[in-house]
């Protein structure tokens, strides 16, 4: 298991390099293959969301650019001259919304993995010294928002239970108890701050993550994924020159295969005692 | 008999050289000559519409200015010295006026939707640039036989003048070619070869940049698709895995 933050912070920049360079969808299709890999052994047992997210992402570039774009010479059909979505809608449009719909889906993805490895707590641990209490802060920020959503949603079925209406208009009448939630809350973690020392000029370690055999394997391999996909010609991706996409280079598919070595170790290597921290 | 031969592979060669109409119409308010045609001759089956104006030479002889958008996409920003200078970023104001290509059909001039990379023009077409605001206006009607009238005397005067010597080399070299068995035809045709290269436009098209790239090998597919079954497996035995 791949435990060390900076390592997960290599493979996601390798990751979104790979994403954003490569367009060709044979490599688009294989890291995205490689990206569901690893989250497989490492999602934690809550179901995840974002996939939602990542799926509108994918479909909304492909509607906006068939919609919009006139170019292309595979006509689907030909609209009357109504203004903005009159005219010839082509497939090489719906074609490029999709390859840019794959790139969006695939960030959200990469996204979604650093999401379910590296908890904020390990990153604001690592930073260096000027930024700790900054990182402490923006960490704390980051952990209100899912906890002030959590509370809105128990008001809400609250009221229902009550049986109050909970449709649009009943938003002023949440509004109260949910401020006093927060402040509330605001409070306990100013509280456990003061506890933990903080605002004191030391910084406290609690349990830092070593650095372990596969996390130098995995930070290593995507140090080389990622010189490699710079220094290599980007595999380009143009649908209206070429409907059809170009051979991806064994060079490219090479480096994209490194960035599945998280999934590999993880597979090989049983869970440590330690229980997998969500 | 190998005289026969030595003609008609002569004359494949001549029609190896293709030509294609090349029409340039400045904005109204350019001073020089107003419309501009070329006969463009290539080697090739089909040239790109960028190398179709790289071989005209209607920028002074300079390549014409383009400005690239990456992945192989390109926009002519400048034909004939016209616009002088260049706006920046190639368009400058986004009403402004640009330089739009034009094909022609059967049923007159018909807009390009793809970059001047993104086709070919083969033997006979008619291509036309037109200066002028927004979307373009048509140049003006042209005929291919107007910019690239048909060789005054067809194979009379500068084929038949190549014809004639390299016969003669071949009725020299066929008593040899019967004496040393198959060795002396490929001779015969080496001396024809330096003929039939009738312009500098046709070598120049024969270093231009090729139409389409070759088709890949095998290498990377199989490495796709192996790595795809194994990423498969791997995904399915890490979810069984999870479940009890």
């Amino acid at each position: 298991m791949i435990r060390h933050p900076v390592a997960w912070c290599a493979w996601a920049a390798a990751a979104l390099a790979a994403a954003f360079i490569d367009r060709n969808p044979f490599l688009q299709a294989l890291l995205l293959l490689i990206v569901i890999n690893v989250f497989i052994p490492y999602r934690a047992e809550r179901r995840v969301r974002v996939w939602k997210i990542g799926l509108a992402l994918a479909v909304v570039p492909i509607l906006f650019s068939v919609a919009l774009s006139r170019f292309g010479t595979h006509v689907l059909f030909t609209l009357p001259a109504i203004p903005i979505v009159g005219g010839r809608w082509t497939l090489d449009a719906a074609v490029f919304g999709a390859s840019t719909g794959a790139a969006l889906m695939l960030t959200v993805a990469i996204f979604a993995v650093l999401q379910t490895t590296v908890r904020s707590a390990d990153l604001v641990a690592i930073l260096p010294r000027p930024f700790y209490r900054a990182g402490t802060t923006v960490a704390l920020a980051i952990a209100f928002a899912p906890k002030t959503a959590a509370s809105l949603q128990s008001i809400r079925e609250a009221r229902q239970l009550r049986g109050q209406r909970a449709g649009w208009r009943s938003a002023p009448q949440l509004l109260l108890p949910l401020l006093l939630t927060t402040l509330e809350r605001g409070l306990q973690y100013g509280e456990s701050l003061d506890a933990r020392g903080y605002g004191s000029r030391r910084r406290s370690r609690y349990r830092p993550v070593p650095w372990a055999m596969p996390d130098l394997v995995v930070a290593g391999a995507a140090l080389v994924a990622v010189a490699a996909i710079m220094l290599m010609p980007a595999q380009a991706y143009n649908p209206y020159l070429g409907l059809w996409p170009t051979t991806p280079s064994v060079g490219s598919l090479c480096a994209l295969l490194l960035l599945a070595i998280p999934a590999i170790t993880a597979s090989i290597v049983r869970k440590d005692h330690a229980a997998h921290h969500a | 008999m190998a005289v026969a031969a030595a003609v008609a592979w002569q004359g494949s060669a001549h029609a190896q050289t293709h030509r294609a109409a090349l029409l340039i119409q400045h904005s109204s308010s350019w001073p020089g000559p107003h419309v501009l045609w070329k006969c463009v001759e290539f080697a090739q089956e089909a040239i790109g519409g960028l190398a179709l104006l790289q071989l005209a030479g209607v920028n002074s002889g300079q390549p014409p200015e383009i400005y690239d958008w990456g992945a192989g996409a390109y926009t002519v920003c400048q034909l004939d010295r016209q616009p002088q200078p260049i706006p920046d970023r190639c368009f400058g104001p986004m009403s402004g006026p640009n330089w739009s290509d034009w094909s022609q059909t059967a049923s007159g001039w018909v807009a390009r939707s793809a970059g001047v990379a993104g086709y070919t023009v083969r033997d006979g077409d008619v291509e036309g640039w037109s200066y002028s605001v927004g979307r373009g206006s048509q140049p003006s009607a042209v005929s291919f036989s107007q910019i690239c009238p048909p060789p005054r005397a067809p194979t009379a005067t500068a084929p038949s003048r190549n014809t004639t010597p390299s016969a003669s080399t071949v009725a020299r070299t066929t008593p040899t070619a019967e004496a040393t068995s198959t060795a002396a035809p490929s001779p015969a045709m080496q001396a024809l070869a330096p003929s039939v290269s009738p312009s500098a436009g046709t070598a120049l098209a024969s270093t231009g940049p090729p139409t389409k790239s070759p088709p890949g090998a095998l290498g990377p597919w199989l490495l796709l698709v192996a790595a795809a079954i194994v990423l498969t497996g791997l995904g399915a035995l890490n979810l069984r895995r999870r479940r009890p």
